[in-house]
């Protein structure tokens, strides 16, 4: 893109491996239970139900085939594509569902039991952010131990951040119910 | 100085990292005691009518049309189960309950929910349910205690609860009735008694 604006490779590096394993472990997940991403996917009130099935294969398959292709750097930029079609296109459903003002069910993400909110696009959009940098092109220089230190760690930081604001995330239901209580 | 700098820098990337497992600790924590405080009340699983007493009775206007006593001794004994229609594993059950039911014949099958009628219409005819009594009362729920879905509950004939739990699968399912079989509460009850039964033989061992 814009020549100077050039990323350095441990950031790349970070973003990529850290959504290869965000992708990878909520494509396990709903792998895992199948039946059960269909009647979430049924909830979003946006499909046929004989698509429901089908979808509740291809939509996780294709999650773990963009995770995989994130975490090998020869084939990053077409996963960081791949992840940012999908995020785009579930990040959609969720805007269709909040803006009908149906919320509060399950969104089956992936992980962590989520309800679907307004919320859940501002982190997406983050998440977004990190594939951006992931399909950057980094600049060229040596790569020293210290580098693969950051990058591990800054990996495990994002990691742990994503698990961290899921967390919030699904609890912000319970607070605000408290909250209402005298 | 150079070296001291990436010491430093390791040390510190260290330390982040520890810091946001104890952050997610912290948030795990949290939520524990969101539970706890709930308005419900505690989140206690044996909470609500105990097994081996008398359901309470409540009676209540079916979707399928009529009132149903919900809890009242009968000809055969009833799988209450409650259920949304937003719950996902409560979809997947469905399918397993309606086979069980249609291979045993032995149980009537109440289901139960609230919240507003159509959007419960709607998903009682998609999922197949119309033949059955569809009640929408929070009164129900209250009474039970529920706080997490899908619940289920098996009364007998007499009116009394036999088993009942959170299910999350089809053997959580045959396990209600396992434990209605052998006149047990649940699992832990079972293990409660062997303990019991090997103390008395120890005891007797010794005389």
């Amino acid at each position: 893109m814009l020549a100077g604006l050039t990323l350095d490779p441990v950031l790349a590096d970070a973003a990529a491996a850290a959504m290869g394993c965000i992708f990878l472990s909520a494509a396990w997940v709903k792998l895992m239970d199948v039946k059960r991403f269909a009647a979430v996917l049924d909830n979003y009130a946006l499909l046929p139900d004989d698509w429901l099935d089908p979808v509740a294969w291809l939509l996780p398959l294709l999650e773990m085939a963009a995770g995989l292709l994130l975490l090998f750097s020869a084939s990053r930029a077409a996963g960081s594509a791949l992840a940012l079609v999908l995020l785009a296109l579930v990040s959609a459903a969720v805007a269709v569902n909040v803006a009908r003002g149906r919320t509060g069910f399950e969104c089956g993400c992936g992980g962590d039991e989520l309800p679907l909110a307004g919320s859940l696009l501002l982190r997406n959009a983050a998440l977004a952010a990190l594939l951006l940098m992931a399909a950057q092109r980094p600049a060229e220089r040596a790569v020293v131990w210290v580098d693969v230190v950051t990058t591990v760690m800054l990996t495990l930081f994002l990691l742990g951040l994503f698990k961290v604001t899921n967390l919030l995330l699904g609890q912000r239901e319970k607070l605000e119910r408290l909250g209402k209580t005298p | 100085m150079n070296e001291a700098l990436m010491i430093s820098n390791v040390l510190l990337w260290c330390a982040v990292v520890a810091l946001i497992v104890v952050v997610i600790a912290l948030s795990r924590q949290i939520g524990i005691l969101y539970e706890r405080i709930a308005p419900m009340g505690a989140l206690m699983m044996d909470s609500g009518p105990k097994v081996g007493e008398a359901a309470p009775v409540l009676e209540l206007p079916s979707l399928q049309g009529g009132r149903i006593a919900v809890g009242a001794a009968g000809a055969r004994a009833t799988l209450l189960f409650f259920l949304s229609p937003t719950c996902p594993v409560c979809k997947k059950l469905l399918p397993i309950i309606l086979s069980l039911h249609a291979a045993e014949k032995s149980f009537e099958l109440v289901f139960a929910s609230d919240g507003e009628q159509p959007a419960h219409e709607s998903f009682r005819k998609k999922a197949g349910l119309s033949a059955f009594p569809y009640v929408l009362s929070s009164e129900l729920g209250m009474r039970w205690r529920i706080s997490k879905l899908p619940y289920a509950v098996l009364i007998d004939r007499n009116g009394i609860v036999r088993a009942k739990g959170l299910v999350n699968s089809r053997e959580q399912l045959e396990s209600l009735f396992t434990a209605e079989e052998l006149g047990l509460a649940s699992v832990q009850d079972l293990i409660d008694k062997r303990i019991a039964a090997g103390a008395l033989e120890l005891v007797k061992e010794q005389t």
